[in-house]
Order: C-alpha cells, then structure tokens, then sequence
C-alpha cells in the first residue's frame, strides 16, 4: 500500500490567543493537485507552514510519504523534508541568476548533471533562454515560473504552492496556470496549494478543501462542491448568490419561485440559495407559468451578461444568461428557477 | 493514515535553546557586563568618598556638565535645524554642495578643534598676536574672549557636533509632507510662520534625538576638556582614576555619568517612539524649493557656510599650515609606527563588531524572544556611554580576573601569569566593542530587515541550514551595508581618546594618543600631522552620507 505523499493528522495551531488552525485532517496522495480554499486568515497559510516544517506543530501530526516529520516534540526542520515550495512573493534570491537560483536545491556535486537538471527545469516552465538573467530583469510571469521551476528542480515528492497566482495580473494568471498545470502533472509530485480564489481552485485542483476558521467545512472534486455544497459559506465561496428566506413545512420550502426540496424538520427557518445562473430567463408572455420581473440593470461581461432584476414585492434578484444577446433595461422578462440548482441550509 | 508511526531519520527532539539563541545571549552578556559593573557603584556604599567628592570637585563637575549640556544643545540645535531647513526648502546658489559639505565638521573630533583654536587664539597665538602688533596694544590694553573656559568649550563642541541635529532635522524635513507645506502656504503662512508653526514640531521627534546625540558625543569627550581646562565628570573620572589612583571614586563619578546618559536615552527613546507617528508618503516627490534671490540668498549661504568654516575649514587650515611650518613635518618614523598601531586596531574592532553584530542580529531574527530582544537593546546602549565609564567598567572586572588568574597560576605552578587582559589589546578591544557595536548592529539588523522572510524560508525548503543561509543568501545581500557599518566603526576607533588613553597597553600609543600627549606639552604643531592623519580618516562617514543623500533622493539632484 502506497502512503500518501503529504498526511495531516488533527492538526491545531495558535499564535498565541488566535487560534489559526483546528483539529484539521488531510491527505494528498502521489500525483493528486488539492487545493485549500479559504478566506483570508481562515488558516490555509499556516497549514502550508505546518507541513513545510517553517512552524513546529504544536498539536497534532505531519507524516511525508508515511514518514512522521512533526508531532508537539517532534521536529524535522524544513531542509531536511525533501519538499519543493513556491511562495506568494516568489522569494527569488536577488543575488543570483535564475540559473543558480533552480539549482539551489540540488546537492549534486557533478557539474554537469547538475547543468542538465536545470535546463530541463527551466526546459518545464519555458525559460531556458533566461537561465544568465537575473530576477530583477524578469515578468513577473517568468519570476513566478521560475520559482515553480526552482521548487520542482531537486524532484521533490511534495510540492506546496501558497498563493502562486495572486501576485500576477488577470491575463497573465491564466497563462501562467496552464504552465503550471502541465510541469506539475509532468513531474508526478503530489501538490497542496492554498488559494482564496475559488476560480484557480476548481481549474487547478482535483480535490478542494474548503476551509474557515482553522477547520475543513467540506472536501470534494470541484464539481461535487459546485454542485452539492454542504453550507451557505462553501455555496456562497463559488460565486454571487440569491438568498431567499423561508421555512420547511413537509420536506418542502416554499419560494417565490415555487416549493424547493429540503430535508429539514417542519418548522425549521431555512436559507433558500439560488446561483444567479440557475433562473431561467424569458421575455413576457413566453412562459405563463414563471414569476414576472422587469429588469433593474443590465451588466453585459462578454460570455454572459448579468441582469439585476425587480421582482413584483420589490425584491431584487441576480440571474446571469449567456451570450450578449439580452433584454433590455425596464423590460418585463419572467424568472423561473431549475430546482436542481437550488440549496437549501438552515437559517444562521 | 498509517497506524505504524515511523519517525523520519532527520528528526530530532527539539532543544530547549538552540545554539543561536544561546550565541546572541552570550555576545549580549558580555557586552553589557561593563556597563552593569559600573551601574553596580550607585549601589556601593564608599562612605567617606563620596562625601569627599560631593564637598570638594562634584559641584563644579555636575555645574560645568549641565551649563555644557545646555550650551552645546541649543548650540547645536540651532545651527543643525537652521541649517537643514534652508537647504531642504530654498534654492541658493552653491546649495547642492553646501548641503553635503555641512557634514564636514563631523570629521573633526572635539579635542582637534580644541587644539587647533586653542593654538590660534591663545595670548601667544597669531590671532592676538596679530591685533597687538596691528593696533599697538599691550598685554593690559585689551579684553579678548577667553577660549579655554566653559563659553569656548560649548562653542568649540557646537561647531563639531551640530551635524548630528543636521543630519536627523535634514532628514525629518526632506520626508515631512509637501503638502502640508503648500497647504500652509496656501493659507498665507509667512517663511518664519511656516518653520515655528509646521516644520520644527513636525520634526520635533528628529530634533530632539539629533540634540540626544550630540550631548552623548559631549559628555563624552575628554580631550577637549582637558586643553580647554573645564573640569567635567568625565575629564573627573580620568584624573580620579589616573592621577589619584582612586578606581572606587571614578566608579562612583561614571555611576552618575552614567545616570545622565540613561535621561538622554530614554529622552531618545520617547521621541523616536514618536516619530512613528507622521510617516509620509511623498518620499520621492520633489520639494518644491523656493529660489532665494539678492541678500536673501547671500544671508543663505553665509549661513550655511560658517559652520562650514568655522567647525572645517580653520581647524584644517590651521593643522595644514602648523604641519607645513614644523619641519620635519611630523610624519616620521614614529607616525608610521602608531599609524599601524591605530588601523590595526581599527580593523580589529571593525572586524569583530561587523561579526558579532551579524551574529545578534541573526539570532534576533530566528528567534525573536523578549529574552533575546531585550539583551541586544543592551548590549547596544553602549553608543551611549562615554567611553571614559565604559573604560572603568572594563578595567574593574578584568583586573579582578587578572589577579585571579595570577593568583590561580601561582598556587598550581609557581609562575606568574601577570596581566592576561588588563592593560593588553584585548581589554581596549573589548571597550571598543562595548561602545561601538550598536553602530554595527542597527546597520547589520536594519539591512538584514530588508530581506524579506521568504528568503529564509525559501532557503530552508531547499535543504539549507541557516547557518548556510546567512553565508549563502544574507551575507551577499548585506555586504555592502557590513562594509560601510565596517568603515563607521574602523573610524570611530580611530578617532577614540578617552577609553583609548585608560586601557591602552603599556607603550602601545595611537594617533589620538600622540596628538593628545604632544597637546599637552603645548607642542600643537608638532600634533599636526597625527591630528589631520585622524582628520582625513573622518572624511569617510562624511562620504558615505553623501552619497546615501545622492541615492535616497533619486531626481532631487540638480
């Protein structure tokens, strides 16, 4: 049986009253990209550094491919974990060219394996014609490729990524993604990468962990969490939502926008959460039998446009349709909702 | 999860202090030993000395050092803040250079320029010499400001140290908000109206630390005093120690010197902790200097100028000229020998503070405990302490370990060991260390601060120890700034006289010491060449700050 690359055991951590991390569990396995996803100060950053071995584990377990590196009197400092790290700021040394930067890391006394390691590094990411510069003369595009190279050159098992995108802007992050993609899955190394944007998560990953508060709230491929969140906070980390109030009344919640299935007691006061993309709109007299709105504001954003809408008690909702073609402001449209895209929780 | 737990073989229980807490703890111990040796005399009961001393010399010791305090700190407070408002906010012509150049007095140690005016306007010096032969006086007929009393001491002391109040006022006014400026002048602030009302409290916090420094600079000299005749504590402690041979009673004396500079530090602390408060944005905006036109611009420069000549340009004059006139010029084979003497304890100490400051700051930042922050902030403060207390605390514990160990050697194998560091290298090194370490150490921490914590980290996960990291990715980032901590030190050692003329060994003499003797045999030209030799070797801090002005203001230079 092969033991997973990275494996934390009921790991909790606290800088000094803040309590950063609480009783959380994970394992990566060989080859598996999995994403901690969470807002900012919900403790992602701080497991990175458990497993990294940059803080000591104060409760709690760390085994790398089955081996145990931190426990409360435990430690195996970061140099000795045979892990690859790429950091928010990159954390290139100034000092050297990118050359000597991959090869910080490898040990190899052999000059011209060493040589040839790095080139197929740089080789991975697409910078072998930048291997004589120097970090300051680089995008910031290549500064972060060269880091994944630079984390990826000594052929490590595990490989952390703590927010590996969010110093790049839009365009670039998306290219930038794909290099980083394809060099991690060639590599075969196991990867946990910490990211507050849940976009990067579901292209990169496949498990996300939903983290808040120090703790997993829920675990699962992109999909299963796009489409069976398990609370108002995984449902609302994925997009923009429409939140109706309501209450249960025989495995039923009644909406605007008809009885929604909820497997809650009779009685209980229950959060109805509907994706903007899960009202179907139509203009006026098209569907009879759907819910009259007229349309506040129009925000067209190229793929799909999103409408703000009135509903006839005033209410406002948010719906989003493809394409460019859509009604105009002051229309009166219909809503009707596809009930399969519609969670229910419980009221806070 | 496996159930069987297999520890990995590079793991080790973790210890309880590693070996860079344990290194810093040390190097801040010892550092700080002298200064708690002395502290320990307030404690002492030594009865009848201390009545001794506080019915005969401690009245005109504290008297003197108060009236000096005063003088020289308004002295400089004008001078230094006067001057870095009219270089940073007006246009004159010769402005680019007078604004460096105003850091040129710094080179001079005090007791220079005590030599160098007490030599040109003694009764027998050219300047009275001159107005006698020219307007036909006599000895009788004249009243001429005497130079070597407390008004000439606190003139002289000015005229060197005012570039401490500049540099801290120059930067305070370069950084405060050009907007707040405009605005007052948008609301019809006049130039006077704008410095009282805008510039000097915003920069309140920079003066008074400026004015801290060079009080610290003035109840540390010695030499100065000394040719000026004015008895203060520590030319007291000096002739307490020397000259009476009472140790005890110039403890006591440093005990209470050192109590004056405890005020001045926490007076430092308290307005650096204000100074937080009006950081600004518009570090790189340009100020927008007002051209000054006619007699406003030449009162400007005249300014700026006669600080200039007065704490520069006449001492070097003079030294050039003395060192011209006496004719074997002094640059002899006895200056060759003391030069050697002077750089290699210069490097010596430069060496080891830029060494033992990297090891602090180092073991500061891997392990930031209150424990480690606390000894290094004292081992620090030593800046502070004139070097005539520090000599004191140094020579009291080394003399007893010297008596020990003799004493030790005697008793096992019948021979006596003498002095093993009292009275050697190692004691005026170790003085030097106590003094000038937190001028390494705020250089090595400042510039070690500015490699972000990534890089540590990023090193460690590659499989470098941190003793790896600080050779293979500190070192190389922070060489220059180790280099130019390097230079202040390797300076400030050579121009050192107080520490140097107690805990020298025995026939080991400097440059400062040679002019200091000749000086006080009245042979001031012969102290000419030992005096510029000190002079020119100031010039290098002078340099460096000129140049860090040319870089912090990208664009400012015209």
């Amino acid at each position: 049986m092969s033991s997973p690359a990275l494996s934390l055991d009921n790991l909790s951590h606290a800088y000094g009253t803040v309590q950063a991390v609480a009783g959380l569990s994970l394992a990566v396995t060989p080859g598996e990209v999995v994403c901690l996803l969470g807002p900012s100060g919900c403790g992602k950053s701080t497991v990175l550094r458990l497993a990294a071995g940059l803080e000591e584990v104060q409760t709690g377990r760390v085994f790398i491919n089955g081996q145990l590196v931190g426990a409360p009197d435990l430690h195996v400092p970061p140099e000795g974990r045979n892990i690859g790290l790429v950091f928010q700021d990159f954390a290139l040394f100034p000092h050297l060219t990118v050359c000597n930067n991959v090869g910080f890391g490898l040990r190899m006394t052999d000059t011209a394996r060493r040589r040839e390691r790095i080139m197929a590094a740089l080789g991975d990411v697409g910078l072998a014609h930048l291997e004589q510069s120097f970090p300051h003369m680089l995008s910031g595009g290549e500064q972060q490729r060269t880091a994944l190279a630079r984390a990826l050159a000594p052929g490590p098992k595990l490989v952390l990524l703590d927010e590996p995108f969010s110093g790049l802007d839009t365009r670039l992050r998306e290219q930038v993604r794909d290099v980083t993609v394809e060099a991690l899955r060639k590599s075969g190394t196991a990867t946990l990468m910490v990211t507050h944007d849940a976009e990067e998560a579901m292209f990169m990953a496949d498990r996300i962990a939903v983290m808040r508060e120090g703790r997993i709230v829920q675990a699962g491929t992109p999909i299963d969490l796009y489409r069976h969140p398990a609370s108002l906070f995984v449902a609302a980390f994925f997009g923009e939502l429409n939140r109706l109030a309501g209450t249960a009344r025989g495995g039923e919640v009644e909406t605007r926008f008809g009885r929604v299935p909820a497997a809650l007691a009779d009685g209980t006061r229950a959060d109805v959460v509907i994706r903007p993309e899960a009202l179907r709109v139509s203009l006026d007299g098209e569907d009879s039998g759907a819910v009259p709105a007229r349309v506040v504001s129009v925000h067209p954003l190229g793929r799909s446009t999103r409408l703000v809408l009135a509903l006839e008690d005033g209410a406002r909702v948010k719906a989003r349709i493809w394409g460019l073609h859509h009604p105009a402001a002051d229309a009166a449209v219909r809503l009707a909702l596809d009930p399969a895209q519609a969670f229910v929780f419980p009221a806070d | 999860m496996t159930d069987i737990v297999q520890p990995s073989p590079k793991a080790f229980r973790r210890p309880v202090i590693d070996g860079w807490t344990l290194a810093t703890a040390a190097i801040a111990g010892v550092i700080a030993v002298p200064i708690f040796v002395v502290l320990s005399y307030l404690l002492v009961p030594t009865g009848d000395i201390w009545r001794h001393l506080a019915s005969t010399v401690l009245p005109r010791y504290v008297g003197n050092t108060l009236w000096l305090m005063v003088g020289v700190g308004t002295g400089t407070l004008v001078i230094g803040a006067g001057t870095a408002w009219l270089v940073t906010l007006y246009r004159f012509p010769g402005r680019d250079v007078l604004q460096w150049a105003l850091f040129l007095p710094m080179a001079v140690p005090g007791y220079i320029i005590a030599y160098t005016y007490g030599g040109l306007m003694d009764f027998a010096g050219p300047v009275q010499s001159g107005l006698r032969a020219m307007l036909g006086w006599g000895r009788n007929d004249y009243w001429f400001p005497h130079i070597r009393s407390l008004g000439g001491a606190t003139a002289l002391l000015t005229l060197v140290l005012y570039p401490y109040v500049y540099l801290l006022a120059r930067a305070a006014f370069t950084e405060q908000s050009v907007c707040v400026l405009e605005a007052s002048r948008t609301l019809g602030a006049g130039p006077w109206r704008r410095f009282f009302r805008i510039g000097l409290p915003l920069a309140r916090p920079a003066l008074v630390a400026g004015v801290a420094l060079a009080l610290m600079e003035t109840l540390n000299d010695l030499g100065a005093m000394q040719h000026l005749a004015v008895d203060t504590f520590t030319t007291g402690i000096f002739r307490t120690w020397l000259g009476m041979g009472q140790p005890a009673a110039a403890a006591q004396l440093a005990a209470v010197l050192l109590v004056f500079v405890i005020v001045l530090l926490v007076l430092e602390r308290w307005s650096r902790g204000g100074a937080r408060y009006h950081q600004t944005s518009s570090r790189y905006r340009a100020l927008p200097s007002l051209r000054l036109k006619g007699i406003k611009a030449g009162l400007a420069v005249a300014a700026c100028m006669m600080p200039i000549l007065l704490g520069f340009a006449i001492p070097l004059g003079v030294l050039i000229w003395w060192a011209i006139r006496s004719q074997a010029l002094g640059f002899n084979a006895r200056f060759v020998t003391l030069t050697v003497n002077t750089v290699s304890l210069g490097l010596l100490a430069a060496f080891l503070a830029v060494l033992l400051s990297l090891v602090l700051a180092y073991g500061t930042r891997l392990r930031p405990t209150p424990m480690v922050r606390g000894l290094t902030r004292l081992a620090s403060v030593g800046y502070a302490v004139p070097g005539a207390v520090i000599a004191v605390g140094v020579m009291l514990p080394f003399a007893t370990i010297d008596r020990t160990i003799d004493a030790w050697a005697k008793a096992a194998f019948g021979i006596s060991t003498g002095l093993v560091l009292s009275g050697t290298v190692v004691a005026v090194t170790f003085a030097y260390l106590v003094r000038f370490l937190a001028i390494s150490f705020n250089a090595a921490e400042a510039s070690l601060a500015k490699v972000g914590r990534s890089m540590d980290d990023a090193g460690r996960v590659l499989g470098r120890h941190p003793r790896e990291i600080l050779t293979q990715i500190h070192l190389p980032l922070v060489r220059p700034s180790l280099l130019a901590a390097a230079l202040l030190v390797f300076v400030d050692v050579i121009k050192e006289l107080p520490a140097t003329l107690i805990l020298r060994p025995f026939n080991f003499d400097t440059l400062a010491i040679y002019a200091y003797d000749l000086a006080r045999n009245e042979q001031l030209a012969e102290a000419a060449a030992p005096a510029l030799a000190i002079l020119v070797a100031g010039l290098g801090p002078v340099i460096l700050l000129a140049r860090s002005i040319g870089r912090s203001r990208p664009g400012h230079i015209s």
